[in-house]
C-alpha cells in the first residue's frame, strides 16, 4: 500500500512535530501553499519561515513544492480551504493507493497504531479512515493543557474531517468526503460530542494512541493572526471568542469546574508528555 | 453447493435454472427442502442432476443437512428465492487460489439503505454492519457474510463442525456464527463484489402488532452468537448488553413519544392509538428476556464444550 501525505503550509507552530510524526511512514508529501504567501482572507502567512522548517525535517527529499493561487479573495475562506486541499490531494494522489490529510499542528501519537489502523480500512474496502484527535485548546502550564472533553470530563474523540482518503477523492467541504468511513474511536460507543450518539465505531484505540491536534495552542500574537486567516474566520474574529480563550487559559481549574455547567465548550485538564508540544 | 428452502414455490425453478446454467458449472447442486410436494416432481423432471433432499428443521440444520451429503473442496450456499447472476460462481471460486481463504461471498441485489456504510464487519459495541448490497468495486476482506450468497472452504467446515444450531430464529445465525469463527481464528474471508445474486426485497410493511418473539429472537439468538464465537465473559458481549439494554429502554420514551396526543406530522392521534402506547413496553420487555435467555443458553453451552474438551 502507498501513502503518501498533503500539508497546507501556513502555520509554523508544531509544524516540525507533526510532519516528524509520519515522515518515515510516507513516500512523498506534497507542500501546498499560495505563491504569494496570502492567506485565504488576504492577510500575510510566514510560508518563508514554516519551508526553512521543512527543509530542516526532508533528509530523504520527500516533499514536493505545489505552490498555487489560493489567496481568491472573492470566495469564501471554507470555499478557498476545500479548494486548496482539494488541489494538494489531487497532486499527492498520483501513485498513491491513500493519501494523508493532516494539519501542521496535528501529531500523531502513535503512527504504528495510525498505519495499522489504516491497513485495516483499506482490506475491508473503506474511502477514508476517520481517525480521533485529541483536541487541545490551551497550554496552562508545562505539560499541562487544557482539551475538549465530555460534559463530566469524559474522553471526547474529535473529526475535524478523515485523516486519510483514497487517492483521487472528491472533498466536500475541508477535509470532509461524503463516502464510506472505517471510523476509529477511544470507546466502542461514540464519544464526538458533534456526532450522533450511534454513530458507528469499526475499531477502537487507546488515548495515548491519538493525534493530537493542538489546534488553540498558540500565544497571544499568533492566536490573534490565526483567527484571521482561518477558515473558520468569520466565527473566531469575534473579540469575545479571544477575550473567553485568555480568560480560560489563565484560570484553567474555573474553566473545568464550571464545565458542565455550560451547554457547549466542555473541557478537561490533562498531562501531556513534551515534546510534542511545549511553549507555543 | 448447496440450495436451502423452506417451500418450493416457483423461485426455486429461477434458482436451479441461474445455478445450473453458471460458468463453470458447479460439480453438484443439492437442494434441501423442507416440504416435499407436488412441484418436486416437476423439478425433479426438469433438473435431473439436483439431488433434492427433504429434511425438517431450520435452516442452519438444513445447511448442515446439504452439506454432509456434498463432496466438492469448495461448498456454496444460497437461498432459494436468490437468483445467481452470471459470473457468480466463477467470482466466488477465483478468491479460493489464495489458500488463506476460508470463505467468499458475494452481493445481494436487494436495496438495504446505508451506502456509507462498511460490509461484514462486527463491530467492538458487538453489532454487525451488513451493507451486502454495496459494491467496493474490488474483492475485500470481511468478518461475516450474507448467508443467501456463502461459500465455504470444506476443510473449514468440517474444522468447525458445520453450522451451529443453537439458534431460536431461522435467519442463519449459523453461517454468521461460523464466520466469526474463522475470523477469530485468523482465516481470511472474503467479500467478491462480482459474485451477484438477486433477492427479492423482503416485505417491509410493519404490522400493527409488534411481533414480540420476533423481538426476543433477535436478541437472543446475537447474544448467544456473540457469546458462543468470544465466550461469556468477553468484552464484546458486555458491550453489546450495555447497548442493546439500552436500546430497549427506550421503549418508555417510545411510548410516552405515542401517548401524546398530536403525531409528529401535528395531525391529531386516534384515542386506540394512545391507549394502545403501552404495547410497546412489551417489545423493550421481550427484548430484555432475550438477552437474559441468550446469555443462559450460552453459558451452558459453553461449559457443555469445556467439558467435552
Amino acid at each position: 500500500m502507498r501513502v503518501t501525505a498533503y500539508v497546507l503550509i501556513a502555520d509554523p507552530n508544531f509544524l516540525a512535530a507533526s510532519l516528524g510524526s509520519y515522515y518515515r511512514w510516507v513516500d512523498r508529501i506534497v507542500l501546498s501553499y499560495d505563491r504569494t504567501a496570502t492567506s485565504w482572507t488576504g492577510t500575510p502567512l510566514p510560508v518563508a519561515e514554516c519551508l526553512d522548517v521543512v527543509a530542516a525535517v526532508d533528509t530523504e527529499g520527500k516533499c514536493v513544492h505545489a505552490p498555487g493561487d489560493y489567496a481568491r479573495l472573492d470566495h469564501g475562506p471554507l470555499e478557498n480551504d476545500t479548494y486548496q486541499r482539494q488541489a494538494a490531494l489531487l497532486a499527492a494522489s498520483e501513485g498513491a493507493d491513500w493519501v494523508l490529510q493532516l494539519d501542521t499542528d496535528e501529531v500523531m501519537l502513535s503512527p504504528e497504531t495510525f498505519f495499522a489502523s489504516l491497513n485495516r480500512a483499506d482490506e475491508v474496502g473503506a474511502a477514508a479512515l476517520e481517525y480521533p484527535s485529541r483536541w487541545l485548546y490551551a497550554r496552562v502550564g508545562p505539560g499541562r493543557y487544557l482539551e475538549a472533553s465530555s460534559r463530566l470530563g469524559g474522553v471526547a474523540a474529535s473529526y475535524p474531517g478523515p485523516m486519510a482518503v483514497r487517492s483521487g477523492t472528491r472533498l466536500q467541504l475541508a477535509r470532509q468526503a461524503a463516502v464510506p468511513s472505517y471510523r476509529v474511536d477511544f470507546r466502542f460507543r461514540n464519544t464526538d460530542p458533534a456526532n450522533r450518539h450511534d454513530a458507528p465505531v469499526h475499531e477502537v484505540v487507546a488515548e495515548s494512541a491519538a493525534i493530537l491536534h493542538f489546534s488553540w495552542v498558540r500565544d497571544h500574537d499568533t492566536m490573534r493572526r490565526k483567527f484571521g486567516w482561518s477558515g473558520h474566520t468569520e466565527a473566531y474574529s469575534q473579540p469575545q471568542v479571544f477575550r473567553r480563550w485568555a480568560a480560560r487559559q489563565l484560570h484553567p481549574r474555573r474553566t473545568v469546574l464550571t464545565s458542565a455547567l455550560r451547554g457547549s465548550d466542555w473541557f478537561r485538564l490533562v498531562d501531556v508528555p513534551e515534546p510534542p508540544g511545549g511553549e507555543p | 453447493m448447496v440450495v436451502t428452502c423452506a417451500d418450493t414455490s416457483p423461485p426455486l425453478a429461477e434458482c436451479l435454472a441461474g445455478l445450473v446454467n453458471q460458468e463453470p458449472r458447479p460439480a453438484e447442486v443439492i437442494v434441501v427442502h423442507r416440504r416435499g410436494g407436488a412441484e418436486i416432481v416437476g423439478l425433479r423432471a426438469e433438473f435431473p442432476d439436483v439431488r433434492f433432499v427433504e429434511f425438517e428443521g431450520k435452516t442452519d440444520a438444513a445447511r448442515n443437512a446439504g452439506l454432509a451429503r456434498a463432496g466438492a473442496e469448495v461448498v456454496a450456499f444460497i437461498d432459494s428465492d436468490c437468483v445467481a447472476q452470471p459470473g457468480w460462481l466463477a467470482s466466488l471460486l477465483e478468491n479460493y487460489r489464495n489458500p488463506a481463504v476460508a470463505a467468499v461471498g458475494g452481493r445481494l441485489v436487494e436495496p438495504s439503505g446505508g451506502t456509507n456504510t462498511l460490509i461484514g464487519l462486527a463491530l467492538p459495541n458487538g453489532t454487525l454492519a451488513t451493507g451486502f448490497d454495496r459494491d467496493p468495486g474490488r474483492t475485500i476482506q470481511v468478518e461475516h457474510l450474507s448467508p443467501a450468497n456463502a461459500s465455504f472452504r470444506r476443510e473449514s467446515l468440517d474444522a468447525a463442525g458445520g453450522f451451529g444450531s443453537h439458534y431460536a430464529g431461522d435467519g442463519g445465525t449459523g453461517v454468521t456464527e461460523l464466520c466469526l469463527r474463522l475470523h477469530a481464528g485468523g482465516q481470511r474471508i472474503c467479500f467478491a463484489p462480482g459474485a451477484v445474486v438477486r433477492k427479492p426485497a423482503a416485505d417491509r410493511v410493519p404490522p400493527f402488532w409488534p411481533d414480540l418473539r420476533a423481538d426476543y429472537r433477535v436478541r437472543r439468538d446475537h447474544v448467544l452468537l456473540l457469546a458462543l464465537v468470544h465466550g461469556t465473559s468477553a468484552k464484546v458481549v458486555r458491550n453489546y448488553l450495555t447497548v442493546a439494554v439500552r436500546e430497549e429502554f427506550d421503549c418508555f420514551a417510545r411510548m410516552r413519544a405515542r401517548s401524546g396526543p398530536v403525531m409528529a406530522d401535528g395531525t391529531p392521534r386516534l384515542l386506540s392509538r394512545r391507549l394502545t402506547a403501552p404495547v410497546v413496553v412489551g417489545r423493550g420487555l421481550a427484548g430484555v428476556t432475550g438477552l437474559v435467555a441468550g446469555l443462559a443458553v450460552a453459558v451452558k453451552a459453553n461449559a457443555g464444550r469445556k467439558r467435552g474438551g
